[in-house]
């Protein structure tokens, strides 16, 4: 079991990944390809020009649930940003497609239809939420926040606005799957096995991902706000 | 109303045992404690009165897995009174020391407690009324209408709609169209 408290840079970049496979996706997100040897996390990041802090960041909040804030001071918001932009590129256009299509694969033998059509509806729903939830973030926070930095914001916007509606996301997700875990009969297998293990990596990947947008970039962006504002 | 928690407090020493229950008091007036001075009598007594929480010193009670004497819903919590027996926790649900302070003794067996909601209705299968106005529910019918068919008040059906949603743990209305489809409450044309 992994014991260890907080990685740092002189961690081995392998180390990382083969102490929780989910940092799999925290790398593709940050654009780190794989076959880094035995370098450590700092030479692998300076390597891709990824800032060592922000990195480190990601990965501990990501690991812990937690984040000191002081950590904040000093971190990147547009490779927070960017990772970010990454994560919803990811969702959107390649985990939740092909959630559904897995779904519609799994449920609905032939006696099983009417079930399969009120499931892809449920997920159809959620999946249109979910869109709706990051593409706001994608055209309202995230110019709000690039303006910022390079010091022409605009006034009518705040990331307080941000915080105060900024949901839950994962929550009808995990419905969907205690409903197939307590009520679904119809026929499974190791394919419904493989799609429902899904589900629970996806809710808690959205459910980090919440996380970070909550836990690190709002604090992040009121302290630039505040400096701006001297 | 919220029902209260039982104890049963299994420990030879007579101080030990009437201090771990004056504490229980403290924290919860309400609490129903037994109390078992005669460890040998201990199996006898949990499935006669089948308390919901069990502390015992895990120096006394044998085994790895502290067997729950058929109550499977029984938590136990260990009274650690010598840190020797630390290793012994394995298996309890949680566990207090002798020399916690009354905060922390609060807080852990604080935390015992089921929440309201989980209390009682979570997991129970739905009664012939409620599976009637799922079917109502997901075929898109308003509580007043609901109401209106079925006789009831408005408020009623409030109720039974959340004691389904308990009972269920199911919160949105496409969620509750899968259950009502997987269990044949209605057919997909009704749903449309």
């Amino acid at each position: 079991m992994n014991t260890k408290t907080r990685y740092t840079e002189d961690d081995k970049m392998c180390s990382l990944v083969c102490g929780n496979h989910y940092m799999l996706f925290v790398l593709s997100r940050f654009g780190i390809p794989m076959g880094f040897g035995d370098a450590s996390v700092g030479e692998v990041c300076r390597k891709h020009r990824i800032d060592v802090p922000t990195f480190l960041a990601v990965v501990n909040l990501s690991l812990y649930g937690r984040l000191d804030p002081r950590e904040v001071n000093g971190l990147k918001p547009e490779a927070i940003v960017r990772y970010l932009h990454n994560s919803h590129e990811y969702f959107l256009n390649y985990r939740l497609p092909t959630l559904r299509s897995d779904l519609s694969e799994v449920i609905g033998g032939k006696d099983q239809k009417d079930v399969s059509v009120v499931v892809l509806r449920f997920f159809d729903e959620y999946a249109d939420e979910v869109k709706k939830h990051m593409q706001y973030e994608e055209k309202k926070v995230f110019p709000y926040i690039r303006a910022l930095i390079q010091g022409k914001a605009d006034s009518g916007y705040h990331i307080d606005i941000f915080r105060k509606q900024h949901s839950q996301i994962e929550s009808r997700l995990t419905e969907l799957r205690d409903i197939l875990l307590k009520y679904y009969v119809g026929k499974t297998g190791n394919e419904f096995n493989a799609t429902l293990f899904d589900i629970f990596t996806c809710a808690e990947d959205l459910r980090q991902h919440n996380t970070l947008e909550d836990v690190l970039l709002v604090p992040l962006i009121e302290k630039i706000e505040k400096e701006a504002a001297r | 109303m919220k029902r209260m928690l039982t104890f049963t407090v299994a420990e030879p020493s007579e101080i030990l045992r009437e201090g771990m229950v004056s504490v229980l008091r403290k924290i919860n007036a309400g609490f129903r404690v037994f109390q078992v001075g005669d460890l040998g009598q201990l199996e006898h007594h949990l499935s006669l009165e089948r308390p919901d929480v069990l502390i015992v010193n895990p120096g006394f009670w044998k085994g790895e897995n502290p067997a729950k004497g058929g109550n499977r819903d029984m938590l136990c919590v260990a009274l650690v009174t010598d840190l020797r027996d630390e290793q012994k926790l394995q298996g309890f649900d949680a566990s207090v020391s002798l020399y916690d302070d009354f905060e922390q003794l609060r807080e852990k067996l604080g935390r015992l407690e089921p929440s309201p909601q989980e209390a009682s209705e979570s997991g129970k299968t739905l009664s012939q009324r409620e599976k009637e106005i799922v079917s109502y529910v997901v075929k898109g019918f308003t509580n007043k209408q609901i109401a209106d068919k079925l006789c009831l008040s408005q408020h009623t059906v409030i109720t039974h709609r959340r004691n389904i949603a308990n009972k269920l743990q199911i919160h949105s209305s496409a969620g509750l169209t899968i259950y009502a489809i997987v269990n044949k409450l209605v057919t997909l044309e009704e749903v449309k």
